[in-house]
C-alpha cells in the first residue's frame, strides 16, 4: 500500500524532473523554443568539434547541458548525502557539512586561490581537504572515550571550525585584488562555468559513493533505530556506519568542490521527502536524490534569469532553506503535542 | 536453554559483574531485579554482544554466543528495547520489517515473504490492525507491542527485554506482561530486566536478583521474593500479603535508599 503510493510518487518526481531539464535548455539570455532544443538535439552529430557548431548548437551542448547535468548531480548528492547524515547520527537538523566537508572544501579551494591555481587545481584542492577534514574527524570519534556519535558531531564542530579559522586568515593575506573577491564568489558557491569535463570528472567519485549508498539504503534504516538496537538486529553498526559516512562524505566533497558552498539542500530536502514518501530509506534516498537536482535546477534557473546579473545560488537556497527551516520548527513542535 | 557461567565484566577498572551465573529454560519467563547500578544492564548488554565480557560464556543450547558475529547472534537472541520514539516517522510495519534484517543479504530490502513474517508476528501481540498507523503516533503500551513483534519477527527463540513497563500506565504494564507470558507459554525464553518486585511475584517462573555485580538471589519467585531480600536489594522493608487472586507487597516504610547509604560509606 505505502510501497505502491511512494513507487508513483518517485515516477512523478522523476517525469517533474525531466520537464524542468528540458524547460532548463530553453530559458536563458539565448531564448529558445522547445522545437529548436528539439532539432538541436536530433540533429547534431556526435563528435562535432566546437569550431562547426551553430551558435544554437553550442548553447545547447556546451553550456547548458554541462551546467544543468551539473546542477542536477549537485543537487542530487548533496539531498542524498543529507538524508543519509541525520540517518547515521539520528538527528534531523543534520546536514552533509555536519562533519567539517564544507569547511575543509573551503580552506581548500582558498589556499589553492591563494596559491594561483587554475580551476582545476581549485577543485582538487577542495576535494582532498574536504576529505583530510572528515578523516580527520572520524579518527577523532573513533579514538575519544565515551559516546561515538556524539564525539563526531563535536569533532566535526571542533575541526570545522578550525578549517574556517584558516580559511579567514587566507582572505586576510589574499590580495584584495583578485584573490579574495575569487575566495568570497567561490565560497557563495555558483555553478556557472559549468563545463562538460568539470561534469564528467566529478561524475566519477559522485557516483562511487552514491552507487553503494543506494544498495545499501534499506539498511539505513536500522541505524536510526540507535546502535543497541541495529546491533541486536544484526548489523555490523561500525562496518555500516563507516560505509554510509565515507560515500555520503565522497559525493559531498564532490559536489562541493565543483560548486562552491552551497547551503540548505542537503537538510531541507531531506526533510520534504520525508513528507512525500515517508521515511523509510528505501524510498527516501531516490526521492531526495531527484528532488534535490529538480530543486537546485529549479534554483539555478532563477539565479540565472531572474536578475541582470547572475546571483550566487548558495545565496538563494539559503533565502529558501532558511525559512523553510523556521517552518519546520515550528510545525515539528506541533506534531509533537 | 540459555546458560550463562561466571560472566565477569569490568567498565574501565570498576568491576560491574562479578561472575554471574544462571540458567533459563525454554517457556519460562525470567525477571532480573535489582537496584540501579546492581549490573542489570550490563549483564544484557553482555548477552546481546554490546559488551565483550572479560570472562565466562554465554552458552544457548551448549553453542557460545559471546563471539558470535551480529547477524548469528540476531538469529538466536532478540532484544526488545524499552518503548522510544526514533527521530523520523516509520510506520508499524516499517518498524517490524527491520526484525528481518539479519536474514536478508547486505543489499537487499524486505519482499513479500518478509512482509508475511512481519504481519503473522504482529497479529501474534494482537496489533495487526495497528500495521499502517505510525509508530511515534502509538500510545506507549501498543509501540511496546510492535516492538515485541519486530523481535518476534526476527524468529529468535530467546527474547531479552530491558523494563518493558517502564514509560508505560498501569493498564498497559499488564497488557505488556501478559502478552509476554503467552509467548513464553508458546515456548520462548524470555528474559525480563524490571524494577518492579510485584510483577516479578505475579509474573516471573524464576527470578534472578543482582546486587553489586553478584547474583544474591536465583530461584522460583515465590520463594526466593521476600522481605530479607527486598532489604538487601532496595533497601525497603515490606510485608507480603495474600489477596484472593494473588500476592502483593506492601512497603512498610522506606528506609535510607541502598544507593545512598553506599555513598555515605
Amino acid at each position: 500500500m505505502e510501497e505502491k503510493r511512494a513507487n508513483r510518487t518517485l515516477l512523478a518526481l522523476g517525469l517533474a524532473l525531466a520537464a524542468l531539464v528540458a524547460l532548463s535548455f530553453t530559458l536563458g539570455r539565448y531564448g529558445l523554443g522547445l522545437g529548436e532544443l528539439w532539432r538541436v538535439l536530433t540533429g547534431t552529430p556526435l563528435g562535432l568539434p566546437a569550431s562547426q557548431m551553430t551558435p544554437q548548437q553550442t548553447v545547447v551542448w556546451n553550456i547548458r547541458l554541462p551546467r544543468i547535468l551539473l546542477c542536477c548531480l549537485v543537487g542530487a548528492c548533496l539531498a542524498s548525502a543529507g538524508a543519509c547524515y541525520q540517518g547515521v547520527f539520528q538527528n534531523a537538523m543534520a546536514s552533509p557539512d555536519l562533519l567539517g566537508c564544507s569547511q575543509g572544501a573551503a580552506f581548500g579551494a582558498a589556499l589553492a586561490i591563494l596559491l594561483g591555481a587554475g580551476t582545476a587545481g581549485i577543485t582538487a584542492s577542495a576535494f582532498l581537504f574536504s576529505l583530510v577534514t572528515v578523516a580527520l574527524v572520524y579518527l577523532i570519534g573513533q579514538y575519544a572515550p565515551g559516546q561515538k556519535v556524539l564525539n563526531l558531531v563535536l569533532g566535526g564542530v571542533m575541526i570545522g571550525s578550525l578549517f574556517s579559522a584558516g580559511t579567514s586568515f587566507i582572505k586576510l593575506v589574499a590580495d584584495p585584488g583578485d584573490q579574495l573577491p575569487a575566495i568570497t564568489y567561490w565560497l557563495m558557491g555558483s555553478l556557472a562555468g559549468a563545463r562538460m569535463e568539470t561534469v564528467l570528472l566529478a561524475l566519477v567519485p559522485m557516483l562511487l559513493g552514491l552507487v553503494p549508498l543506494f544498495l545499501l539504503r534499506w539498511k539505513i534504516n536500522l541505524l536510526v533505530m540507535g546502535e543497541e538496537e541495529a546491533r541486536a538486529m544484526g548489523v555490523h553498526t561500525d562496518r555500516l556506519r563507516l560505509v554510509v559516512v565515507l560515500c555520503a562524505t565522497l559525493i559531498t566533497a564532490s559536489a562541493v568542490s565543483v560548486s562552491g558552498l552551497i547551503g540548505w539542500v542537503g537538510l531541507v530536502v531531506p526533510h520534504l521527502s520525508r513528507m512525500l514518501v515517508g521515511s523509510n530509506y528505501k524510498h527516501l534516498l531516490p526521492c531526495s536524490a531527484l528532488f534535490g537536482a529538480g530543486f537546485l535546477l529549479l534554483t539555478d534557473n532563477v539565479s540565472r534569469n531572474l536578475f541582470t546579473a547572475e546571483l550566487p545560488i548558495g545565496i538563494l537556497t539559503a533565502w529558501i532553506g532558511a525559512p523553510f527551516f523556521i517552518y519546520l520548527m515550528l510545525h515539528q513542535g506541533r506534531g509533537e503535542t | 536453554m540459555i546458560e550463562v557461567k561466571d560472566l565477569c565484566f569490568s567498565y574501565r577498572s570498576r568491576e560491574v559483574l562479578k561472575g554471574v551465573s544462571f540458567q533459563a529454560r525454554e517457556g519460562t519467563v525470567s525477571f532480573v531485579l535489582g537496584a540501579n547500578g546492581a549490573g542489570k544492564t550490563t549483564l544484557f548488554r553482555c548477552l546481546l554482544g554490546l559488551y565483550r565480557p572479560s570472562a565466562g560464556a554465554v552458552l544457548l543450547d551448549g553453542e557460545d554466543l559471546t563471539r558470535l558475529p551480529p547477524p548469528q547472534l540476531a538469529k538466536r537472541l532478540a532484544y526488545i528495547p524499552q518503548s522510544h520514539a526514533p527521530v523520523f516517522d516509520f510506520t508499524v510495519l516499517d518498524m517490524v520489517l527491520m526484525g528481518t534484517n539479519h536474514d536478508l543479504g547486505t543489499f537487499r530490502s524486505p519482499g513479500a515473504e518478509e512482509r508475511r513474517r512481519a504481519m503473522s508476528a504482529l497479529e501474534r501481540v494482537g496489533a495487526q490492525e495497528l500495521t499502517h498507523r505510525v509508530f511515534r503516533r502509538l500510545s506507549g503500551g501498543e509501540q511496546q507491542l510492535v516492538l515485541i513483534a519486530r523481535a518476534l519477527a526476527q524468529g529468535s527463540r530467546v527474547l531479552v527485554m530491558d523494563e518493558p513497563t517502564a514509560n508505560l500506565d498501569y493498564g498497559n504494564q499488564l497488557l505488556v506482561l501478559e502478552c509476554v507470558c503467552r509467548l513464553a507459554e508458546e515456548g520462548y525464553t524470555v528474559l525480563i530486566s524490571s524494577h518492579d518486585p510485584q510483577h516479578a511475584l505475579w509474573y516471573a517462573h524464576r527470578v534472578l536478583a543482582l546486587d553489586g555485580g553478584v547474583v544474591v538471589a536465583d530461584g522460583p519467585a515465590g520463594e526466593v521474593l521476600d522481605g530479607p531480600l527486598l532489604q538487601q536489594l532496595y533497601g525497603v522493608e515490606a510485608e507480603f500479603a495474600q489477596a484472593s487472586c494473588g500476592r502483593v507487597i506492601v512497603p512498610r516504610q522506606i528506609k535510607t535508599h541502598k544507593v545512598y547509604k553506599e555513598e555515605m560509606e
